[in-house]
């Protein structure tokens, strides 16, 4: 251990990495302050993964530094790898294991003494449900199970800081609430936590601080109060007329509170601040001009439109801006 | 760097190492991929070739247990290797706290176990139902050991082909192996082989652990025992220094 307190949990510097010619991280720094829950946030193919497995010793990067704990991720790797742990977007447990077998193994493979591992396990089995499933292999257990198995194998060295890569992803509802009262639990009793996410939402109720990231890039790191303000901005509803109006988008997107209004197949989507004063205009001009409202939906807003909120620029990238 | 070679943390790594193997051979010697190509074949491409022969059994005794332990020993890393990659644990070993050339340690020292392991059951048939003899134990327990501990580095070498579909690897591992065994003299003596092929049989690890083999149990033999030490030791280096090159200039384009 590092004799004086490193002040942040996880410190990144113009990290990068690159495949081939693909920059999948575009120089990216950040800190994490020790005890925080932070969130990476952005769409598939972002670079979140690829940051995680820097960060946690898979891959190495091409430039920049990364210290956990004040512990350089390349070249103090070891000291780096002990202080934490990681659950990876793909649950990784050992197939022909039982879930008790997994979590014995991944102790030995941290150090933790056999006796401490055992009751470590046991709680661990408790707290999420598992014990009476503890002798049941895991090819056995449902994708749930298997996540929160998977989460309990990256608990068992109590690590300083955890990293969970897309916890809740591809989850049954029940099974995503679950995890999501586990993680603010593990962070309310200390453990830095590093969460990676495509959900908006979950990003919001969820974490103290979000990096917003595409194409390899930081496009900003805000608390989810101004992440919130910049989505409710930016509600989209989605209508179709019938017959179908060709000058609909003109008209529709010059609606005071109407921040775009594009063609989208058979629909008009429509981004707003103002989704309810939309919904009334909406009525109101099919009306005058005797068109039937065949569809009308007001999905949560993507994240692509809070990027553009956020950073004024579509695509996300300087470069790809019109 | 002089840091990885502090006591405390070589102690870590080395008990880590020990963690892997154990694990390994729990899970993969039961693997079909491993009964099939690390016991069976072997028991049976043995016995096709050895069977027409006339001569007593005892005399077939050291090449089975070479051939043992030359098929058991390579089998673990590549049958579990790519499988790893496929299900994802392999990223665990890369995120825990060991470094990746003690990860290969422990990977090879599996292969080496179970090797050494299985390659004691023919020879207690032998000495038992056929009254081999044992002409020098200590050499007998060295040439297995460094017998398998080439073999295991080699068995790593083969699963440090960056695919996730076993079957490939398999496929590359017999495609090496078999004229491996075909040169090794345990089919054809090597003083009786061709020059062409005697010359061949030199680049083959297993005509070395074989020639050992066969003079423990006091065959004559047909190199140098301290050769046949050191080509062992050096194949073993080789490999093992080959393979985890491969698996470090993987991680970096991972
Ligand atoms: N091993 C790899 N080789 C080549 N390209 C990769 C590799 N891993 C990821 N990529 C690419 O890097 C980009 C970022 O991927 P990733 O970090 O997995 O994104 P995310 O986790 O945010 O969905 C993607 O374009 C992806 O295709
Ligand atoms: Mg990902």
């Amino acid at each position: 251990m590092a004799s004086d307190e490193p002040r942040y949990a996880i410190e990144v510097e113009e990290l990068r990495k690159h495949y081939g010619d693909l920059v999948a991280v575009d120089g990216i720094s950040f800190q994490v302050e020790r005890g925080e829950l932070f969130g990476f946030l952005g769409p598939n193919g972002a670079g979140k993964t690829t940051t995680v497995n820097i960060l946690t010793g898979v891959s190495l990067p091409t430039g920049g530094r990364a210290a956990i704990l004040g512990h350089d991720v390349v070249r103090d790797s070891f000291r780096a790898k002990e202080a934490v742990n990681v659950v990876p977007e793909v649950s990784n447990a050992y197939p022909e294991y039982t879930a008790w077998n997994n979590l014995m193994f991944t102790a030995a493979l941290y150090g933790v003494p056999r006796r401490e591992a055992v009751r470590r396990a046991e709680g661990l089995l408790r707290a999420f449900g598992l014990f009476d499933k503890r002798k049941v292999k895991v090819k056995a257990l449902s994708l749930g199970m298997r996540r929160k198995l998977v989460i309990a194998m990256g608990l068992i060295n109590e690590p300083l800081v955890l990293f969970l890569d897309e916890p809740t992803t591809g989850l049954d509802v029940q099974s995503v609430l679950s995890i999501r009262d586990m993680v603010r639990d593990l962070n309310r009793k200390g453990i830095t936590i590093f969460l990676t996410t495509h959900n908006l939402a979950e990003a919001n109720i969820l974490c103290d601080r979000v990096a917003i990231i595409n194409h390899g890039r930081i496009v900003a790191i805000d608390n989810p109060e101004n992440l919130k303000r910049a989505a409710r901005s930016v509600q989209v509803v989605e209508v179709s007329f019938n017959p179908v109006r060709e000058e609909a988008p003109a008209e529709v997107g010059s609606f005071p509170e109407v921040k775009e209004a594009a063609k989208l197949g058979d629909r008009l989507r429509i981004v707003t601040e103002d989704p309810s004063l939309t919904i009334s205009a909406l009525n109101r001009y099919a009306d005058e001009r005797g068109l039937r409202i065949n569809y009308m939906n007001t999905p949560g807003p993507s994240l692509e439109d809070v990027f553009v909120e956020l950073t004024g620029i579509r695509g996300g990238r300087q470069a790809e801006a019109p | 760097m002089l840091e990885a070679l502090v006591p405390e943390r070589l102690g870590k790594e080395l008990r880590r190492a020990l963690v892997i193997a154990g694990k390994d051979v729990r899970i993969y010697c039961l693997k079909p991929p491993v009964l099939l190509f690390g016991l069976v074949f072997p028991f049976f491409l043995f016995l096709s070739f050895y069977v027409g022969k006339k001569g007593p059994v005892a005399e077939g005794i050291p090449g089975l247990v070479s051939i043992s332990l030359f098929f058991a020993s390579s089998n673990i890393a590549p049958a579990g290797m790519p499988y790893e990659r496929m299900v994802r644990t392999f990223q665990r070993y890369l995120s825990a706290p060991i470094s990746l050339t003690w990860m290969l340690l422990g990977k090879s020292l599996a292969g080496f176990a179970f090797g050494v392991s299985v390659s004691v059951f023919p020879l207690l048939v032998g000495i038992i139902a056929y009254g081999t003899a044992i002409a020098s134990p200590l050499r007998l327990v060295f040439s297995l050991l460094a017998g398998g501990l080439c073999f295991s580095s080699l068995g790593t070498l083969v699963a440090s082909m960056p695919t996730d579909a076993p079957g490939n690897v398999m496929t590359v591992l017999n495609f090496v192996r078999l004229p491996l065994l075909f040169l090794s003299g345990i089919f054809l003596p090597l003083a009786e082989m061709p020059a062409w092929a005697r010359g061949l049989a030199a680049i083959s690890p297993l005509a070395y652990a074989n020639d050992l083999l066969k003079r423990s149990a006091g065959y004559s033999n047909y190199y140098q025992v301290w050769l046949s030490f050191l080509v062992l030791a050096l194949f073993s280096v080789v490999f093992f220094a080959v393979a985890a090159w491969i698996f470090h200039t993987s991680r970096r384009r991972a």
